[in-house]
């Protein structure tokens, strides 16, 4: 087996506040394999953003304390100076956020926020740097790049601005993308251009994807395996495949479950899932989803359950068989 | 009353925003034809799903529906009442049977109001349940229906989460028991666990009520769960109108098919096996939209008529609406 370009191991992320520590990121640990997607699936306050964020260390530290590990390419992110890191972010770990707009610099052109980090990171000079960057956009599907690098960002659409992102992600040639809800803001239809870009662009370059959502049907169509978040701690991570077919966690298969299908005959009401996600100032004491799930004994809410082997590469974090809850 | 009369026909409803010139003359420029000639009829009872992408201008259909904004063409008639003919005070009147439901449930309440005075606030305009008993009772009453506890009326919209203010939003909207809501984009900003939850409100409080929607939203599969029928709007035109049953097998026209291609399913064998039908481009700005039908500089069949002559929406054998050179 080749060894995971990216290794988090028990990376807790937590905040000061008014009314004591937020526990936001709860001892998460994965691995990311070389040219493969892994998806983070959560909802808002599940901890799947900040996770990300803290391994760049694009947290302010306080309020935020990281702790924790993360291995990319063997050297610990968190562990690393200002100088080494910057090193690495946007050069072999590059980002892309959810929305575009606010994003880039709106007083500089496209070309200017395009270049500076090739002559920064990869000693380009200025016309090269401009050469490459036309080619950058050529790459993610601009028109008329040549032209187009020169224009603001008002002057593109929200799925133009999208690609000059990932174009601006792909720059120096990173490892490591890490996309956070970078299709949320954009229409369907502009999204499936995004993504089938990006599925593009890992084929060519060998890139390694974390793609960062909530959304369960993008991940059925781009991700190899998924972690699903849940309060700051992993519920089940598995393949894409038997994660959608088995739902092994109470959680995934509520969640699942709550979706409209097309299709589906006469509207039966959805299956809603009751209540609310957690506050992670009053996180519950033992499992996070125990207080809305449909199967939660009194064990449930007072003892967190470990993450555990339930089949073939499949982890699920729940104190029962899914055999026997399901049956 | 008749079952399939229509509560809500809108013919040929035409917004166009001017664009001025700068300086003192402030000449116009140009237009942008927000919605450039929708015609729909909405049943009594009935949801209609509006379907489209963002800048299609499906929020500024349903505002000018409610004349929230001023069309610039074409006739609302709602309940046999010409709403472009009414005066200021019949309009308020009527506008008592209509209400509309936002996006944002962060925008749009107001932080500094309680919750009590957000869904009071309409009762108070319109002059209902007069009486300072009856109106607490009934504002009890409305945050019962939509399943918040009344004790919490004095609270305020930020001591709440996106969906429970978004209930609130609904319990303003039903204040004076309108037949009619337009619901625009209700749950586009709510957690995924959560969306569930109010679409079902919405579903129960139409069975209880016997209200008619106007749906508006750009998540197919939210709109095919809860639409009896689904209008697909592209660049301010319908281009096609279908029950849901159809909508199960498919679009016609060939942005509907594209759209509905490109919706994400939760299923990644489907994922794997689908053809996903790739638009080229942008969407042409409503300033300046292609002559003929608006789709055609995206549209994979296009040909010469298209660039001439404007698709009507015509009735095809199976009932849907179709506005296309293909299907004439």
């Amino acid at each position: 087996m080749t060894e995971p370009i990216l290794s988090v191991r028990d990376l807790t992320v937590s905040f000061g506040t008014r009314l004591g520590r937020a526990r936001v990121v709860n001892g998460l640990s994965y691995d990311v394999e070389p040219g493969e997607t892994l998806a983070i699936v959560g909802e808002s306050g599940s901890g799947k953003s900040v996770s990300s964020l803290a391994l760049l260390q694009l947290l302010p530290t306080p309020p935020a304390r990281v702790e924790g590990e993360a291995r990319f390419h063997g050297d610990d992110l968190l562990a690393m100076e200002d100088d080494e890191i910057r090193s690495v972010r946007g050069n072999r770990i590059a980002m892309i956020f959810q929305d575009p707009m606010t994003s880039l610099n709106p007083v500089r052109t496209v070309g200017y926020q395009l270049i500076e980090p090739l002559k920064m990171h990869m000693g380009l000079d200025a016309a090269s740097a401009r050469n490459r960057a036309i080619d950058l956009l050529d790459l993610v599907g601009i028109p008329s790049a040549a032209e187009r690098v020169d224009d603001y960002p008002h002057q593109f659409s929200g799925g133009m601005r999208q690609r000059v992102m990932i174009a601006m992600g792909i720059a120096c040639n990173p490892d490591l993308l890490i996309a956070d809800e970078a299709t949320t803001a954009l229409d369907v239809t502009t999204q499936a251009q995004i993504l089938d870009e990006i599925g593009r662009l890992q084929s060519e370059l060998g890139l390694s994807v974390i793609w960062i959502t909530h959304d369960l049907g993008v991940v059925a169509g781009i991700a190899d395996r998924v972690v699903v978040l849940y309060g700051g701690a992993i519920m089940e991570e598995a393949a894409v495949d038997p994660l959608y077919e088995e739902r092994r966690h109470p959680y995934t298969r509520a969640l699942l479950a709550s979706l409209p299908v097309p299709g589906a005959d006469r509207p039966n009401r959805l299956r809603a899932i009751p209540g609310l996600p957690p506050d992670p100032t009053r996180m519950p004491p033992g499992c996070p989803f125990a207080p809305r799930c449909a199967h939660a004994q009194e064990s449930c809410s007072q003892q967190a359950p470990e993450l555990r082997e339930a089949g073939e590469a499949h982890l699920v974090a729940c104190h029962f068989d899914p055999e026997e809850l399901y049956a | 009353m008749p079952e399939d009369q229509a509560l809500l026909e809108v013919d040929a409803l035409e917004v166009h925003f001017p664009v001025y010139s700068r300086g003192v003359l402030r000449r116009q420029i140009a237009t942008v034809q927000a919605v450039d000639g929708v015609t729909l009829e909405i049943r009594r009872g009935e949801t209609l799903g509006l379907v489209g992408e963002s800048g299609c201008g499906k929020t500024t259909t349903g505002m000018a529906i409610l004349r929230l904004v001023q069309p610039t063409g074409g006739a609302v008639v709602f309940d046999s009442v010409d709403v472009g003919a009414l005066d200021k005070g019949q309009m308020r009147r009527l506008r008592r049977r209509m209400a509309m439901i936002f996006q944002d449930p962060y925008a749009s309440l107001d932080p500094r109001m309680t919750i009590g005075d957000i869904v009071a606030e309409p009762l108070r305009i319109h002059g209902l349940h007069e009486g300072k008993e009856a109106r607490t009772r009934r504002v009890a009453d409305l945050l019962d229906m939509v399943g918040l506890n009344p004790d919490y009326r004095d609270r305020f919209p930020h001591e709440f989460s996106g969906g429970q203010r978004q209930r609130v939003g609904i319990a303003r909207a039903l204040a004076t028991e309108p037949d009619f809501i337009v619901c625009d984009e209700p749950i586009a900003a709510l957690d995924v666990s959560i969306q569930a939850q109010v679409m079902n409100l919405l579903e129960d409080l139409q069975d209880e009520l016997g209200l008619t929607y106007l749906f508006i939203a750009h998540d197919l599969s939210a709109v095919q769960h809860l639409a009896d029928r689904i209008a697909v709007m592209y660049l301010g035109r319908i281009v096609e109108v279908v029950d849901r049953d159809q909508a199960v097998a498919g679009f016609t026209h060939p942005y509907s098919e594209s759209l509905l291609s490109a919706v994400p399913v939760p299923d990644p064998k489907i994922e794997r096996h689908r053809e996903r039908i790739l638009l080229e481009g942008d969407v042409p700005s409503p300033l300046n939209p292609p002559s003929g039908c608006h789709f055609r500089t995206r549209c994979r069949y296009a040909f010469d008529q298209c660039a001439t002559d404007d698709p009507e929406l015509r009735e095809l054998d199976d009932g849907r609406l179709v506005a296309c050179h293909l299907y004439a």
